[in-house]
């Protein structure tokens, strides 16, 4: 299946562009197994991934939430509005 | 990378104050706190040019609509607002609005301040800061991440006062 992770703040920087895309095999199950095959894929996404929060749409997702169907994560670094 | 159609809280262009008072609704509102955060030219030491806002629109938006209703519950207000800018931003621009009118001043201060914190602290927005040596750096936020190893938490249902160091790397304080 493809994996396509959407990336903000400082991620799209480290990543060199907003949208990566990875083509795998075998379906992860979880969140969490996605983003170790996107550490793997992009190493210097990989210091910064622990404290991103993973989301579909609009809902914030666990990392041992299952992937969804659609294989595709928005990634959120540490927030800094105001 | 987002559709800029049916926003309330965020916007690209300079932020219309006067259109967010609401001054001839709510008369039983003898309080009014405005908070308006703006761009200074400086930041930990370093001489700051500008500044670039990036959001994830979506959440952002639904983040926001959320602290707005909690604070109008929480300190029983009549009405508040926030919008934030984004985009390009120079020193002195308004970069966040915050509005809260209650029958008394105690509760609309207090509102003011808690609405701006929890939008710091949850929206998923980013600030690129602009060096005048040319350099530029994300400034370090809030983990929104709920199952962080690190303690931080996303909570829509916050019971304490907000600290501006609620989580150890949340010192990007920019206004």
């Amino acid at each position: 299946m493809n994996l396509s992770f959407e990336l903000y703040g400082e991620l799209i920087a480290l990543a060199g562009g907003e949208r990566i895309t990875l083509a795998t095999a075998t379906a992860p199950a979880t969140v969490a197994e996605a983003l170790v095959l996107l550490a793997d894929q992009c190493p210097a996404l990989q210091p910064r991934l622990d404290q991103c929060a993973a989301v579909r749409d609009t809902d914030i997702l666990l990392r041992s939430d299952p992937l969804p169907e659609t294989g595709h994560l928005v990634l959120l670094p540490p927030v800094a509005g105001g | 990378m987002t559709d800029s159609s049916n926003r309330t809280h965020l916007t690209e262009q300079p932020i219309a104050i006067d259109e967010l008072l609401a001054l001839d609704h709510y008369p039983e509102c003898g309080g009014l706190a405005l908070f308006a955060g703006t761009v200074r030219d400086h930041h930990q030491g370093l001489p700051v040019e500008s500044l670039r806002y990036t959001a994830y629109a979506p959440l952002a938006e639904k983040r926001i609509a959320e602290i707005e209703q909690q604070t109008r519950e929480r300190f029983g207000l009549s009405y508040c607002r926030v919008v934030h800018r984004l985009g390009a931003l120079r020193i002195g621009d308004v970069a966040i609005v915050c509005v809260a009118r209650a029958a008394h001043r105690a509760e609309a201060f207090e509102a003011c301040r808690y609405l701006v914190d929890e939008v710091k602290h949850q929206a998923p927005i980013w600030k690129e800061e602009f060096y005048t040596d040319g350099s530029s750096a994300y400034v370090q936020g809030c983990c929104i991440r709920p199952d962080s190893q690190s303690g931080d938490q996303y909570d829509v249902h916050v019971d304490s006062h907000p600290d501006h160091h609620r989580v150890p790397h949340c010192d990007g304080d920019h206004s």
